[in-house]
């Protein structure tokens, strides 16, 4: 599906998983290279959390044609034996083991003499800073410190690929950022496979090589964090990578990669359009960012409007535009020239919004 | 102390002072809560038991408890074979904590992991708790009527002509006791173990399985030393009735198989009080050495195979 340079490290194809009535997973397929940050984004009920425990063989899917890792078909093998491991979301650390104990739990496992399990166990420790409490109590730790050691724990033993189940989750706002950086350093480090599961659309753009949207247990979309961010391909994807307005309208014209949509109200605006198939004719919306949007002169490309509501919030300010085709939520940088003027009409550049066909949702 | 200085150094802001008050009136109420319910316990149970202690340096004499001091009781115990009572005993309470043991847990732990329904999983807990509702006795004479010479059993035997004449072993002998036990203590080895076991997160099992773990490493590495604690509790539950039991003896060993509770009983009927305080503190004794010899078992064994110190 991607531009692959070698053997991909994981490879799942047309999976289908069903809990009694309920499809968790709808034939889904996507696969990881040598190295490669793949994030799968998506809500609660998105089949996120399914398609890694289908991955790790925690969760035996229904039906799947072909399950890779590192090249070793693992369809039908029991969890132990792939060569994937999982750091859980309550990080699932042996309670009744130190530090060092949980994390030489998987050496210890594989027969490797318990000196040199240590010493490994000791130096997974050393790399997220934690080797001075390697003799604590698991509940000696704090949040972070134990999402450290579930890290340790299940990048000791070498993993092809590593599965994080949203790991972040549990911690506060600035310790999250932190542990977002060394995450990323540890990846390129270890130069191994993470496939990482979160529903924060910020995590997804900071961490990964290529992001997996999900939805109702298929892939809305997929590609690079910047295609997500800035070339939403639905209504699903537009509002899950933060965009703050969409417009519903007609597509009245397409050429070399720009829309011009027709909106309520009568006014005709451009965009970027992503869904190159769509006839003109048909029904398709726009997608603006707030801050994309700033004030024009009334010849230029845009809608008319009038000011309904501004909040000052300290680094920018968010105002409401009320148009014909119904409220537009703007917001402008501290300082920047639209903060002060009154605003009659808005406009954009065409890079920076979106349209796409209104296929079904 | 050391929380009331953390406190004060919070730089004294009234909010911190309300706080500092309301725990240490907390503090002081749990303490009173916590000192009451110590001291009904140690009135309750503690007191009855040295009363008991003290009894057995008494002596008996013309069916009058004599109460001068002596060793009389304690040196007079073992004599007339009940060093051998005590023997048997033991090996039946241990054999049937063991049995107990060996297929409690197992139960204990499909009962609280496997996939079984809520409904299945609440069902399979009322049935153990019907031994609770039947006094034991009435339980235990049933069985008369199933394994004696007479009995269905052997009634089944003849008629079908598996075998020409009744089989004896099967009541009045320490299988009868054995058997009658079982089921009685299954409940109390079960059930500590199961809350043990639930208590154990699916996540934990899920980690082992996920680092390679085969089923039996993740039991023995991280299943059973977790469930330890209601192991202990289920010993103790077991062991101790078995150690004491006399019903199950008295109505299925049919007087040929003596334990220490039929002679603490024949003590009791010729008002020997302080033989019976001597059994009893012996008995007493006897568990809490079991206990004893088991948590340094479990301590050593948990030094060597279930973690690495």
């Amino acid at each position: 599906m991607e531009e692959m340079n070698a053997e991909p490290m994981l490879e799942v194809h047309d999976v289908v998983h069903k809990y009694g009535p309920v499809t968790a997973l709808s034939h889904v397929s996507l696969s990881a290279g040598k190295g490669e940050f793949l994030t799968i984004l998506g809500s609660s009920g998105s089949g996120k959390t399914t398609m890694l425990r289908v991955i790790s063989g925690l969760e035996i899917p229904t039906s799947v044609s072909r399950l890779r890792i590192d090249g070793v078909n693992v369809a039908g093998m029991p969890a132990a034996k792939r060569r994937c491991t999982t750091v859980f979301q309550n990080y699932a650390l042996f309670p009744h083991m130190s530090v060092v104990e949980n994390v030489a739990y998987g050496l210890k496992i594989r027969k490797v003499p318990t000196a040199d399990a240590l010493k490994e166990a000791r130096r997974a420790l050393a790399m997220v800073q934690l080797e001075a409490k390697a003799d604590r109590n698991i509940r000696q730790l704090s949040g972070g410190e134990r999402q450290r050691v579930a890290l340790a724990r299940a990048v000791v033993t070498k993993p092809a690929v590593l599965l994080l189940d949203e790991p972040l989750g549990a911690l506060d706002e600035r310790l999250r950022e932190d542990m977002q950086l060394e995450l990323m350093e540890l990846q390129r480090k270890l130069d191994m496979t993470f496939v990482y599961i979160t529903h924060s659309q910020e995590e997804a753009l900071t961490m990964s090589d290529r992001v997996v949207l999900m939805r109702d247990g298929r892939i809305e979309q997929s590609g690079e964090p910047l295609d997500l961010f800035d070339r939403p391909a639905t209504r699903f994807a537009a509002d899950f990578m933060g965009y703050e307005n969409i417009l519903d309208g007609r597509l009245v014209r397409c050429e070399g990669g720009v829309g011009e949509i027709e909106l309520a109200g009568g006014a005709v605006v451009r965009g970027t359009l992503v869904t190159p198939d769509a006839l003109p004719g048909s029904a398709a919306s726009i997608a603006l960012r707030a801050e994309r949007i700033s004030a024009v002169a009334s010849e230029e490309c845009g809608i008319d409007g009038t000011l309904k509501s501004k909040v000052y919030r300290g680094k920018y300010t968010d105002m409401v535009i009320e148009t014909a085709a119904g409220p537009v939520r703007m917001r402008s940088w501290h300082g920047a020239p639209t903060e002060n003027e009154s605003v009659n009409r808005i406009g954009w550049k065409v890079t920076d919004a979106v349209i796409f066909a209104d296929g079904g949702v | 102390m050391t929380m009331n200085i953390e406190m004060e150094n919070e730089a004294g802001a009234p909010e911190g002072k309300t706080i500092m008050k309301r725990s240490k009136i907390n503090l002081s109420f749990s303490q009173v809560a916590l000192g009451a319910i110590a001291l009904a316990w140690f009135v309750a149970v503690i007191v009855p038991l040295i009363i008991l202690f003290v009894f057995s340096f008494f002596t008996t004499e013309y069916f009058q408890t004599v109460y001068t001091p002596s060793l009389d009781t304690w040196t007079g115990l073992f004599a007339s074979g009940r060093f051998e009572v005590t023997l048997r005993t033991l090996r039946v309470a241990l054999t049937v904590t063991m049995i107990e043991l060996v297929v409690g847990f197992p139960f204990a732990l499909w009962l609280a992991k496997s996939d079984i329904g809520k409904t299945t999983r609440a069902i399979f807990l009322a049935l153990l708790t019907i031994p609770f509702f039947l006094d034991l006795s009435s339980r235990t004479i049933v069985w008369r009527a199933i394994l004696g010479q007479n009995g269905l059993i052997n009634t089944i035997l003849l008629s079908t002509g598996i075998t020409d004449a009744p089989v004896e072993w099967m009541l009045y002998s320490e299988f009868a006791v054995h058997f009658g036990m079982i089921p009685a203590l299954f409940p109390p080895m079960v059930l500590p173990i199961y809350m043990a076991i639930s208590l154990i997160d699916d996540s934990l099992i899920e980690a082992s399985n996920d680092l390679g773990a085969t089923p039996a490493q993740t039991f023995w590495r991280v299943i059973f030393p977790l469930a330890l604690p209601g192991v202990v509790a289920g010993f103790v539950f077991t062991l101790g009735p078995a150690l004491a039991a006399w019903v199950e003896p008295g109505m299925l060993g049919g007087g040929f198989v003596n334990l220490l509770s039929s002679s603490i009983e024949s003590a009791y009927t010729a008002l020997r009080y302080p033989v019976v305080a001597a059994l009893s503190t012996f008995v007493i004794a006897l568990l809490l050495l079991l206990l004893g010899a088991l948590l340094l078992v479990l301590r050593r064994f948990g030094a060597s195979g279930l973690t690495l110190r």
